[in-house]
């Protein structure tokens, strides 16, 4: 359990330096990635740091994660984890500063005695008012 | 995709279609009632099952014309011991309504021998399914 909480809470870390080659250091090879910016999914090599780099540079500095109410089971090989996390950026050119909260499913995979990300899901409910917004203003109930 | 997935894709399904025409049963059955289990839902977040039953029951009221078709396209699927996954985009179309999509991550755990389905992590990514989804009452 200690092995995916580090390897959870360390991919975020990395996010928050911005530290591209750490952060694609956790995922598997093939990952599926189902992110919160299109397309509606990633197939493509997740060890590419291009994409990651690119995202990164649409803030004025590393946005920063936290992982809240993690959740891990785990078997074998396999695990999985859910939990609550929460971005704060400030997007470039506006100086927009913001904070999301985001729903995030990873699926884990022991690969050489390591754990690797082989899929991420993240996702915002939208609103169902007829104005289809993505709901990037919940919060966790207190 | 393995044995694994031939077992559960069918019975995913089977219960979407269901809970598309007002049928919660095949749902009801299939997953598990046991903790953690969790629903992180287009439209809905919850977690246990006191939280996620009367969800299930609200959800199966709000389509109208019953389940079309369901079409899991499986990208990936695995299990090991007592846990496994799948991760597929799902494709349902409900009464008269053009067929929309959901990124839909699901993972199970054997209890008793069979699958149950302990977490669903879904959203419409694309605005076109999103609308197809919000205005399900409304057709």
């Amino acid at each position: 359990m200690s092995d995916i909480r580090s390897v959870v809470l360390g991919q975020a870390a990395a996010i928050t330096a911005g530290d591209v080659k750490a952060v694609l250091f956790y995922y598997a090879p093939g990952a599926v990635r189902y992110t919160l910016a299109p397309p509606l999914r990633q197939t493509d090599d997740a060890h590419d740091p291009e994409p990651l780099a690119a995202w990164l540079a649409t803030f004025e500095a590393p946005p920063e994660i936290e992982v809240t109410e993690l959740s891990i089971v785990t078997d074998g090989d396999v695990a999985y984890t859910t939990s609550l996390d929460r971005m704060t950026a400030t997007s470039v050119g506006s100086g927009h500063t913001f904070t999301l909260w985001y729903r995030a499913t990873l699926g884990l995979r022991r690969i050489d005695g390591e754990w690797k990300v082989a899929h991420e899901h993240h996702s915002v409910p939208f609103a169902m008012d007829g104005s289809l917004r993505a709901l990037v203003d919940l919060e966790p109930p207190a | 995709v393995g044995d694994f997935a031939s077992e559960v894709v069918p019975l995913l399904r089977a219960e979407v279609m269901a809970l598309h025409s007002g049928d919660t049963a095949p749902r009801k059955a299939l997953w598990s009632h046991r903790e953690p289990v969790t629903l992180f839902g287009a439209e809905f977040t919850r977690s246990g099952w006191a939280e996620l039953e009367p969800i299930f029951d609200h959800l199966a009221t709000t389509f109208v014309g019953g389940g079309r078709d369901t079409r899991y396209e499986v990208l990936s699927a695995d299990c090991s011991g007592d846990l496994g996954y799948v991760v597929a985009i799902e494709r349902s179309q409900v009464g008269d309504r053009p067929m929309y999509e959901l990124r839909v991550t699901t993972l199970f755990r054997r209890e008793d021998g069979a699958w149950r389905v302990i977490h669903r992590h879904a959203d419409p990514l694309t605005p076109a399914s999103r609308a197809l989804i919000a205005d399900r009452q409304a057709s």
